[in-house]
């Protein structure tokens, strides 16, 4: 197996936050201490344009990371070779700070569903995930965060996804990125622990934390959370943030908000209130 | 790892049918929550196409526009990891689609978003600027070959409705009452990091679309007496010019 030829930039363990174009002109002007951002490289991938303007102007000053959902690096078929080519080309120009995708697809024969849909955590999946994450960091010269999913279905396993992302890790030599959101959408949708699921994540693998806001199903109710980045970060995360960073230490973690978005101010406060949690815990060592 | 899990999942999230999926589930109870990915694949595109024709979805509204893109998404889905650009079809499309077929001017609202939406994307190139045309020799000029920037887009419409989709961008609503079809055409391109619009007159469109098909100014200028310009060609020539339209050739052209 390959390993990668560089490891992951010197990032701070400080909050960040996912950068939306409406918040453009905020973030240029941000002086908060450790602030930066992350971006889905895919809405960079136009041959020019105002988009990465923005983006250039922004990394001038501050730390970004490129997270990725279109690889389908969960999926069965050979990469996309031209869009591992667009990521490269982006990768090169800004120089992202952390690389990261997901234990997922979203595309299969031509058509690409623009969703992370679930691998099931067998044998078979394990062996083809792991030669696409071989293949990204190779391409890329990069570690890669592999990010663990949100799950709604349970589907015939053989290898709970806790082991079969830190096989991953073994095999391949990427890293993890913990959405601990994530965690807690699944356990509570597949009936897990999402605490026991916590303290078998491989620590030093772990090189950064995302955070986000669930809603319940507007059909179902409770009974089945949804991962729609929708809406502040819930009581019950920030409490397995606090668990997690407790036995990890803290890591550069990430708030995540894509649909109703806040004003700019309002999403720095979250951030704030994520940079506090990870300050507390450096207070404590 | 069986090729048939994601043939069958993805026959269930292009049709809705969640039946093949029941093999794979370890509880058949969750049969149901197979909507919240189908109903994310779905509303993504639809809302990629929202978000890339605005003024077609103002004028006709989010509930006349979703299944107008949902059909979209059933003939046409993504191809392109990078969704910015999803959509190339979707004013034929419209043009097709029985329930507008009474706003006949709709397609080409779309034509226009869609222009705008290429303009905003296209690649960088260097402008020509009048000083480098002024450099060159004046008997060199008639066979200069420049050709656009890449964000320039020249629109030919079957409908007047510039005015109307030019009030929509900024954000003013007009709703297009009594329009009956008419040509007009449009130029589109971006400059100085900002998308511009503007109307041409029949000779002006006529000498940039021959300009951007690689002839030469002599035959632009030709191209546009045909369509019966008695506009002043070198002023026009040097409007473009300072405002970002045409390229700079590349330096052994000139």
């Amino acid at each position: 197996m390959s390993a990668p030829d560089k490891s992951p930039a010197n990032l701070a363990a400080t909050a960040g936050i996912g950068l939306k174009p409406e918040h453009y002109r905020p973030v240029l002007e941000a002086t908060a201490h450790g602030l930066w951002v992350e971006v889905h490289p895919e809405n960079y991938m136009a041959d020019s344009g105002p988009r990465l303007n923005w983006l250039e102007a922004i990394r001038r000053d501050k730390p970004a990371s490129f997270h990725g959902v279109g690889l389908s690096l969960g999926g069965v078929e050979p990469l996309d070779k031209g869009h591992l080519k667009r990521w490269k080309t982006l990768v090169e120009r800004f120089d992202p700070v952390r690389v990261s995708e997901h234990l997922a697809w979203s595309a299969h024969a031509g058509t690409y569903f623009n969703d992370l849909l679930p691998t099931p955590m067998t044998q078979a999946a394990l062996d083809h995930f792991c030669d696409h994450v071989d293949e990204m960091q190779s391409v890329l010269g990069r570690q890669v965060l592999v990010e663990n999913p949100s799950r709604y279905m349970p589907l015939h396993e053989d290898i709970p996804e806790i082991d079969f992302l830190a096989e991953t890790v073994r095999r391949t030599g990427c890293g993890l990125l913990l959405d601990v959101n994530n965690v807690h959408v699944s356990a509570h949708n597949l009936g897990f622990d999402a605490r026991d699921y916590l303290d078998r994540v491989p620590a030093g693998a772990i090189g950064e934390i995302h955070l986000a806001g669930h809603e319940p199903d507007e059909g179902l109710g409770a009974e089945l959370l949804i991962d729609t980045h929708g809406a502040p970060v819930s009581e019950d995360v920030w409490s397995l943030l606090r668990h997690l960073i407790g036995r990890i230490g803290p890591r550069p973690l990430l708030i995540e908000r894509d649909t109703n978005l806040p004003p700019f101010g309002v999403l720095m406060a979250e951030r704030s209130a994520a940079q506090a949690v990870l300050e507390e815990c450096l207070a404590h060592v | 790892m069986s090729d048939a899990f994601f043939r069958n999942w993805s026959y269930a999230l292009r049709s809705g049918d969640a039946d093949a999926l029941l093999p794979y589930l370890a509880d058949e109870r969750a049969r149901q929550h197979f909507a919240v990915y189908r109903n994310n694949v779905v509303s993504a595109a639809i809302e990629a196409l929202r978000s890339a024709y605005p003024v077609v979805n103002q004028l006709v509204g989010d509930s006349f526009f979703s299944p107008m893109a949902k059909l979209y998404w059933d003939e046409h889905p993504p191809q392109d990891r990078s969704m910015t650009l999803y959509g190339a079809g979707f004013a034929e499309h419209i043009a097709s689609y029985g329930p507008a077929a009474r706003l006949g001017y709709l397609p080409d609202i779309a034509r226009l978003d869609r222009a705008w939406l290429d303009a905003h994307h296209a690649a960088e190139r260097e402008t020509l600027s009048g000083e480098a045309v002024s450099a060159l020799p004046a008997e060199s000029l008639p066979q200069l070959s420049p050709g656009l920037h890449p964000s320039v887009h020249v629109v030919e419409l079957d409908w007047p409705v510039f005015d109307v989709w030019a009030a929509h961008r900024v954000g003013r609503s007009i709703t297009p009452t009594e329009i009956a079809p008419g040509h007009e055409h449009i130029v589109i391109w971006r400059f100085q990091s900002q998308v511009k619009q503007s109307r041409l007159s029949p000779a002006h469109a006529a000498f940039l679309a021959a300009i951007g098909e690689g002839r030469s100014l002599q035959q632009a200028v030709e191209r546009a007496a045909a369509e019966g310009g008695r506009e002043d060609p070198a002023g026009f020539f040097g409007h473009a010019l300072s405002h970002g339209l045409i390229a700079a050739p590349a330096p052994n052209t000139i």
